[in-house]
Parts: C-alpha cells; sequence; structure tokens
C-alpha cells in the first residue's frame, strides 16, 4: 500500500524543491519566488510577497535581482538543471533503443514535475506570461527536445520523409496536455497522461500499430503500479 | 467528393478572395448597431457626434464599449499585452478614463472581452470550414485550417492577439482559450471513426494536435510571419491526420495538400 501510494504520488511534491537550500537570502528568495508562483499567477506576484515570505528586505532584493523577472528566472534556471539531468539520465541506460528513450523520457519529465509542482507551474505555465526572456527560454527548451524526437526520422526504418515541423508540433502538443493537466490542478497526476504521450510522439515514425502497442503497454504497466 | 483535385475549387468558395464573405468579420456589429451608426457617422470615424443627440443610452454604451475593444485589439498587436495601458486604449477609443471604469474592471477585463471578440472571429473560419459539404473527413479538415491561415495571413493584427498575446495575458485568456479550441475535438476525433478500433486511439490526441498547430502558428505570428502561415497547411495536415490513419495515409494526405492563397 505504502509502494503504491509512492509510485503514484512521488516523495517530496509536498517539500520545497532540493535545490532552493535555504542557505543564503538568494535562495530564500528564489524559495519564495517559486512558491509564489505556484500559488498565484506570476502576473500578481509582487516583490513585497517575494521579500516577506524570504525574510528579506526589499533592498536586499534589488541588491541581489534587477527586477521580479531575473529573480524568476534565476528560480527556474536553478531547478532546470536539475531537470534536465535527471531526464537525461532516465533516457542514457544502456541499449536502450529510440522509442524505449523517448518513453523513459516522458515517464522521467513527468515524474519530475509531479514531483515538483511549483517548478512545473513556472516553466510550463508563467514562461508565457513573464516576458520575452521567459518565452525565449520556454521556446528554445521546446526546440532542444524536438530535436531529439527529430532524430526517429534517422533512427526509424524509412521515415526519413517525415516532416521536420512534426516533432516541434507533437512536443508542443504534449506540452499543451501538461499545461492543461496543470491549470486543472491535476499536477500530481501527470505521470497518467504519459501512454497519450508517448503515443502521439512516436506515431509519425513507426507503424501505427506498433505506437498503439507500445502506449497500451506503458498504460498498462501504471496500472499495475498503481494498483501495487 | 474525392480528397483530390477539388483545391482550386474548394479554396475560391470559401471566398477568401471574395470581399463579400469575409466583410461581416472585420466589421462585427449587430443589427441594431448598424443602423444609427450608418446614419449618425457620415464621416466614418466609428464615432458617434458628441453633444446631445438624443441617442438611447444604451446605444451610446454598446457603441464605446465595441470602440475601446476594438482599441484594445490594434494597441495590443502594436505593443503587446504587457506594455499596453488603460491610457492608449482610452485616448485611441476617444473616451474618458471613466468611461472606460464604467465597463471594464481593469485592463484584462477589457482584453478578454478583446481576445473573445477576436476568437470568435478566428473560430467562425475555421467552424465554416469544418461543416463544408462532404463526408470526406481529410477535406472538411483541410478547409477548416485552411480559412484559419488564410485568415490570420491576412489579418496579422487578429494573428498577433489571438495567437500570441493570448497566451501571456493570464488565466481568463487562457480558460477562454482552452474553451475555443475544445469546440475543435469532435471535428478531429470523429476521425477516430475512419479506424478500425477506435477506442484505442488514445483519449488525449485530439489536444495534442490542437496545441501542435497552435505552437507551430504561435512560432510564425510571434516573429511577426503570419503572411507565410499558409505555407504550412500541408505539414499541419500531416500532424492532424498521422494520430489517426497513421504515417501513410499522412503522407498522402499533405502531397494532396496545396498551399491556399
Amino acid at each position: 500500500m505504502t509502494e503504491a501510494a509512492h509510485s503514484r504520488l512521488p516523495s517530496g511534491r509536498h517539500n520545497l524543491p532540493r535545490e532552493f537550500v535555504v542557505s543564503s537570502q538568494r535562495d530564500r528568495l528564489l524559495d519564495s519566488m517559486a512558491h509564489a508562483c505556484a500559488e498565484k499567477r506570476y502576473a500578481e506576484v509582487s516583490v513585497a510577497d517575494i521579500v516577506s515570505r524570504a525574510r528579506v528586505s526589499r533592498s536586499t532584493f534589488y541588491e541581489i535581482f534587477p527586477d521580479k523577472e531575473a529573480c524568476f528566472l534565476a528560480a527556474y534556471d536553478a531547478i532546470l538543471g536539475r531537470f534536465v539531468t535527471e531526464v537525461i539520465k532516465a533516457c542514457q541506460a544502456p541499449d536502450l533503443t529510440w522509442p524505449e528513450m523517448i518513453e523513459r523520457g516522458i515517464a522521467a519529465s513527468l515524474s519530475f514535475l509531479a514531483a515538483e509542482p511549483a517548478f512545473a507551474r513556472m516553466c510550463i505555465v508563467d514562461m508565457f506570461s513573464a516576458g520575452p526572456s521567459a518565452l525565449e527560454r520556454y521556446l528554445s527548451a521546446v526546440r532542444l527536445i524536438a530535436a531529439f524526437v527529430d532524430q526517429g526520422r534517422q533512427m526509424m526504418p524509412g521515415r526519413e520523409d517525415v516532416p521536420q515541423s512534426i516533432s516541434s508540433m507533437a512536443v508542443g502538443g504534449a506540452a499543451v496536455v501538461i499545461r492543461a493537466e496543470i491549470v486543472d490542478e491535476r499536477t500530481e497526476y501527470l505521470p497518467e497522461v504519459g501512454p497519450d504521450l508517448l503515443y502521439s510522439i512516436l506515431v509519425p515514425y513507426m507503424e501505427q500499430e506498433e505506437a498503439l502497442q507500445r502506449s497500451e503497454r506503458y498504460a498498462a504497466a501504471l496500472a499495475a503500479d498503481l494498483a501495487g | 467528393m474525392s480528397a483530390t483535385g477539388h483545391h482550386e475549387p474548394s479554396v475560391s468558395r470559401y471566398g477568401y478572395d471574395e470581399p463579400d464573405s469575409t466583410e461581416p468579420f472585420f466589421s462585427v456589429r449587430n443589427n441594431e448597431m448598424q443602423q444609427p451608426q450608418e446614419e449618425l457617422d457620415p464621416f466614418g470615424t466609428g464615432k458617434l457626434p458628441s453633444g446631445r443627440h438624443g441617442l438611447p443610452r444604451e446605444v451610446v454604451v454598446r457603441s464605446q464599449r465595441e470602440r475601446m475593444v476594438e482599441s484594445m485589439i490594434s494597441v495590443v498587436a502594436l505593443k503587446g499585452y504587457t506594455e499596453t495601458t488603460v491610457a492608449d486604449i482610452i485616448s485611441n477609443a476617444g473616451v474618458s478614463r471613466a468611461t472606460f471604469y464604467e465597463q471594464f474592471a481593469d485592463k484584462e477585463d477589457c482584453f478578454i472581452a478583446a481576445y473573445g471578440t477576436v476568437m470568435e472571429r478566428l473560430l467562425a473560419f475555421v467552424a465554416e470550414g469544418f461543416t463544408i459539404q462532404t463526408d470526406d473527413w481529410i477535406v472538411q479538415i483541410r478547409s477548416g485550417i485552411s480559412n484559419l491561415l488564410v485568415y490570420l495571413a491576412h489579418n496579422p493584427v487578429a494573428a498577433r492577439v489571438g495567437i500570441v498575446e493570448g497566451f501571456g495575458a493570464g488565466a481568463r485568456a487562457r480558460d477562454r482559450y482552452q474553451q475555443a479550441v475544445s469546440s475543435f475535438f469532435p471535428f478531429l476525433d470523429a476521425g477516430r471513426e475512419l479506424t478500425p478500433t477506435p477506442e484505442r486511439i488514445p483519449g488525449h490526441v485530439a489536444r495534442v494536435i490542437v496545441g501542435g498547430v497552435s505552437a507551430l502558428m504561435f512560432n510564425e505570428a510571434s516573429t511577426g510571419h503570419a503572411e507565410k502561415l499558409p505555407t504550412l497547411l500541408p505539414e499541419m495536415m500531416y500532424m492532424v491526420v498521422a494520430p489517426y490513419l497513421g504515417h501513410e495515409r499522412a503522407m498522402q494526405a499533405m502531397a494532396e495538400t496545396k498551399v491556399p492563397v
């Protein structure tokens, strides 16, 4: 029972993001920003909110960051590194085929976001409203993942002719599904959309039946985990 | 009607080059408005005459509201939502600050009205395309997306506000967007019925498709290249068809799709 609960709701989701060890004023401000963004939308978060939670003076805030946006981006960058490291680690087990890497990558990404709701909201929801630098960071993350997905054209037989923009559409569309779950306050259940995302991303690069079967096996494994 | 050989007629039938059919979307005004507006506005400024004109109050209020909404649309397209101020809106619309706050709680409230207006125009074009008389699903989908892309290419302001700015303007705009795009899901999901086992196609496929197509539109519209949007139609057709009917049929749909003008 505890194991089932563990696999469904990864530990640490109610804790502070681990990256933000509260050791310095800067870290406290980053932590405070992430929490504020989890509670209300970025546009409504004020520097006053951030400094009062962090127990740091307003003048100290402005010594460290020029403005709210800089603090937001610093908080995002602080945790992004750990996210990327975990996803890459999941994808790079030896002898994985390309579709297996995609599946591992999706599963690792969704688990991470489910475990870090503040970060999930920042990178998938608030990045759109936090100014041009944030948007550019979001778009470059999508481009990076899309470039990885696009390798399917070389990795899979007879798929050189899949249009190049398909990978960015599939990844952008997957992000929309994730965003809808977060906005509906279903962040902790994000791993459950994995099989649908896997199918949508794989289907251009293989026979439809194979993509269906891979998605169904993934869904069955998730259901088995849930049942303990 | 087959999926092949009807691209030219189908494009011109939607009337992109016929001013009559596109006109109503540029000046969406309901019938009660049209009448007094034409009589009282000989110079076409969009503004009612000032001073005593004996017009019913609701006519005045509605005219002001429309001007503020249209003003929001054009200012946001120019400066972006974040940089837009209430001062911009009222000076552009020729109304007082008091009038603005009589009708809108704040800048966001007015933007939601503006965004809603733009989205209604976009949706009307897509819906008109999707409901074309044919039982060929691919032809329906193509005509819906084609309508949208051609409209946006000719209306960069609508592209900027509807496709780009709506994303960054907060939760209410996002809800409006979600609501708008989810009305497309049934049209897309009709593709399920063309497969031997409709229930095996995962449930989130329509959302991935709409999100993916929107993401591609966002990329072009956000860099100010709305006029290039129609060139993306063939790839978008692949994106729509592949999850339902697989790679080969998607390649075929892409090959059969011409770039609309």
